[in-house]
Parts: structure tokens; C-alpha cells; sequence
């Protein structure tokens, strides 16, 4: 286990610790702000770290012995699963309905025919169901035949409202590569970054986030995209947003869209969901409650936000 | 030698022409005035004038005659449909949207297009704590 630490002090009597390890395929960091020891601090938001990195060891497909990946193996159905399987699986359902189908946590192999500039195997308009079901142990998985799960973004939201919620500090922020869980006690404020994809170390806005008044308050914040995770092949370029529609790489307008909300799974989700529906459809799909503001950047290079960001972004 | 006898007086009822008696006498009639001919020239150009513009009225009016186009106009609600002759237009060049680099006709007025009100004006300058982004290394 690695992990950095830095310790600032931001006032009298006032800490803020981060801790960063690598995972999940890029870095996730936790940090904290509260009056208590720095030292109390810093164990408690490794602790953290240490908490996700298990929920995310049991949750990726890059590995064979994941619970995940033993799911996908599995070929009887109905197939028992963890609880911490059961409530991602749990999420992405939820996800699957808030985007209008858009965002689609049984494209696995979709997703790897794309990295290998492939056609998918399974033709469009084939069957893909799968339920939960409740049993006296926990969840059993109930599929159809060559479904499998890839959570990708999905669970990386869902673990990182999960570690905030057990984060220490009045104040704490967990970034789980990208994706922003935030909880802001009176009088303190974060300022997130919203990074610009055409240039690294530039961003296209930012965020100060504060509390509601007197009230505590959680936000997430993320961010997706079509032009990091890009392949070349022979047929062209690929990137890993698949539209379950045509089970290919979304062909969308949008290049990233960044959804503030009140938790980072929500606005996870709501980012993706943009991207894959496009600019046309995305200000509706993102027009709801619960969602605070919206930042899309286009082909075009234009810079499209909802009112809402607008006025965070000030 | 003949002897020159004098004429019989005239007699007011025997005329002295030899006519019956009680005959109207008849008078010469009295030398009537020398009028002047008037020009018939004039007067035949007119009627030859006339001539030519009736003959070409008249052939005017046996050639085919031009109708003006129709138009037909989309139906209206009632369904039906309305026909109109096509107006005569006349067209006149008032605007002209100049290109880059091209410069407007002498004495012409230029209006300059306004400039699209942007969605956002963002200039980040400020130190964050974290930044979202797409996940993964670029």
C-alpha cells in the first residue's frame, strides 16, 4: 500500500490533509479539514483510501478474482453476489432509468470490441436483461444469456459518496479519479476545477463550493468524455462511451460534460448521459432536480452551460 | 333692204320668248360664285392612316393572344385554390453581406452585424483544490 500525504494549514488551529494512492486506473485522494490533530487526521482519511480501494477491488474488470469478473464468468443463473456487488448493481439499475437507457452497465463486451476495433459480437436489438434478486443471504444476479457487467464509471461515483460518507473532518472531499465528493461545513468552501481536455493544466471554469447556511452540505461534481480513453485502429478512432443503442462508440457533439448535483453518482451518471445523448437532447435530460448545473464543452469548442452553472461559475 | 321692225313691246303676260301665257317666267339664275377646290391630299393621308391602323388592329387581334402566366397558389384552408396573375418583379440589390476583406460600394451604408452573446465567459485564474476531469491519463 503507497500513499502521499500533504499536511496544510489553512488557519489558526485548522488543518487540511490529503492522502492520494494510485487505483481504479488512475489516483484517488481524500482530504480532510477539521480542527483535530493532523496526525488523527491523516490516519483516518487513509482509512479511507484503504476502504475504497477494497469496494473498487471487488467491483473492476481488470481483475479475474474480482467478484465482478466471477460474475461475468459464472455461466448458471440465478448467480449470488456480495453486498457490496449487490448495491452497485443496485446503482447502476437505478442509472439505466435516470438516463433513459443511455447508461448501460451490461456493455462489457461492447467495450472490448471497441478497444480492439471490433464489431460487437451480440447484434443490436438482441435481449439483454438481468434483475436482482432479493434472497435470505443477500442478491442473486438473474441474466440472459452473454450478459456482462462492465460498472466502469458507474461504480467509481457510487464509491466515492461511499468513502465521503465515512470520510473524517467537518469537512472532506474525496476525488475518485475525476469524479468529486464533497461535504462543506459552514464557513469553509472547496474550489473545484472544471479541467479543460484541449489543454492539460488548464481549466474551464471552477467551483466554490460552500455550505447551505448553517447546514452541512454534500455536492458531487463530475466529469466525462469522449477524448481521453481513445483507441486508434485501423477503422478509425474508438473511445469507450458506448450508446447501448448501436452497442458502438457513441457517435455525440459533446466532447466532456462536467454535471454538478448533490452527490458524485448522480452526477456521474447525468455526465455520461450528456455526452452520449448529445447537446440536442443533453439540457433536458439534465433539466431536473437534484442537478445544480451542467458545463458542456463541443466539437465545436464551444462552451454550453446550464444557468445554474453559470452562476457557480461566477 | 329690209326694214328693222320694231320688236313687239313686251307684253307682262306673253314672254317674249315664245312661252304660253300665264307660265312662271324663268329667271337666269344669277352667276354663282367662283369657289376654290379644297385640297384633297390631306384627306387621303388621314383615311390611308386610318386604314393602316385598322388593319393592324385587325391583325393584331387574329394573331394568338399572350395570356400572362399563372400562379398557382397553395390552397388555403377551405381547400381551394387561388390564381393570380404573376406580379411583375422588379428586382433591386440593397444588401450585400461584404466578406472578408471587402469593402462596401461608395456611398453605400454599412451595418455592422453584432456579435453573438456568448453562453459563458469563463477566465480561470484562481488556485483549486481539486480539478474534475475525465478519468484515466491523457
Amino acid at each position: 500500500m503507497t500513499a502521499a500525504a500533504d499536511l496544510v494549514n489553512v488557519g489558526a488551529g485548522q488543518v487540511t490533509v490529503e492522502v492520494r494512492r494510485p487505483m481504479m486506473g488512475g489516483v484517488v485522494s481524500v482530504m480532510a479539514l477539521d480542527d483535530m490533530d493532523a496526525i488523527r487526521l491523516e490516519r483516518a482519511a487513509l482509512v479511507v483510501l484503504d476502504r475504497i480501494e477494497a469496494w473498487a477491488g471487488r467491483l473492476t474488470r481488470f481483475s479475474p478474482d474480482s467478484e465482478l469478473m466471477r460474475l461475468n464468468a459464472a455461466t448458471a443463473s440465478p448467480v449470488p453476489i456480495g453486498p457490496t456487488l449487490t448495491a452497485a448493481l443496485d446503482w447502476a439499475r437505478m442509472a439505466e432509468g435516470m438516463s433513459d437507457g443511455l447508461v448501460d452497465a451490461s456493455l462489457l463486451d461492447e467495450r472490448l470490441a471497441a478497444e480492439a476495433g471490433l464489431d460487437p459480437a451480440i447484434p443490436v436489438g438482441a435481449g439483454r436483461r438481468w434483475s436482482l434478486r432479493r434472497t435470505a443471504r443477500g442478491a442473486a444476479v438473474e441474466r440472459g444469456p452473454g450478459v456482462r457487467f462492465d460498472l466502469g464509471g458507474v461504480a467509481k461515483g457510487w464509491l466515492t459518496d461511499r468513502a465521503l460518507a465515512i470520510a473524517p473532518g467537518r469537512s472532506a472531499l474525496v476525488d475518485g479519479d475525476g469524479d468529486v465528493a464533497v461535504r462543506v461545513a459552514p464557513g469553509d468552501t472547496w474550489a473545484v476545477g472544471i479541467g479543460d481536455p484541449r489543454e492539460q493544466g488548464t481549466l474551464l471554469g471552477a467551483l466554490d463550493l460552500g455550505a447551505d447556511g448553517d447546514v452541512t452540505r454534500t455536492w458531487g461534481i463530475a466529469t466525462s468524455g469522449t477524448s481521453v480513453h481513445r483507441w486508434a485502429h485501423a477503422g478509425g478512432d474508438a473511445h469507450h462511451l458506448i450508446d447501448p443503442r448501436t452497442r458502438r462508440p457513441v457517435d455525440t457533439d459533446v466532447v466532456q460534460a462536467t454535471v454538478l448535483a448533490g452527490s458524485a453518482r448522480v452526477a456521474e451518471v447525468l455526465a455520461k448521459t450528456a455526452v452520449i445523448a448529445g447537446t440536442d437532447r443533453a439540457f433536458g435530460l439534465l433539466d431536473r432536480p437534484g442537478v445544480h448545473g451542467a458545463l458542456l464543452l463541443t466539437r465545436r469548442g464551444e462552451i454550453r452551460a446550464t444557468p445554474g452553472m453559470v452562476r457557480w461559475l461566477q | 333692204m329690209s326694214e328693222e321692225r320694231p320688236l313687239r313691246p313686251a307684253s307682262p303676260t306673253m314672254p317674249s320668248d315664245g312661252m304660253r301665257p300665264g307660265a312662271p317666267v324663268r329667271t337666269a339664275p344669277p352667276p354663282r360664285p367662283q369657289h376654290s377646290k379644297p385640297d384633297a391630299n390631306p384627306l387621303r393621308l388621314l383615311v390611308g392612316l386610318a386604314g393602316i391602323a385598322s388593319a393592324s388592329a385587325l391583325v393584331t387581334a387574329m394573331l394568338p393572344s399572350v395570356s400572362p402566366a399563372e400562379v398557382v397558389v397553395a390552397a388555403d384552408t377551405t381547400g381551394m385554390t387561388a390564381v393570380v396573375p404573376e406580379p411583375s418583379v422588379l428586382h433591386v440589390t440593397r444588401y450585400v453581406t461584404l466578406q472578408p476583406g471587402q469593402t462596401p460600394p461608395p456611398q453605400s451604408s454599412v451595418l455592422v452585424k453584432p456579435q453573438p452573446t456568448p453562453h459563458v465567459t469563463v477566465k480561470v485564474v484562481k488556485k483549486v483544490q481539486v480539478v474534475t476531469r475525465q478519468s484515466g491519463k491523457p
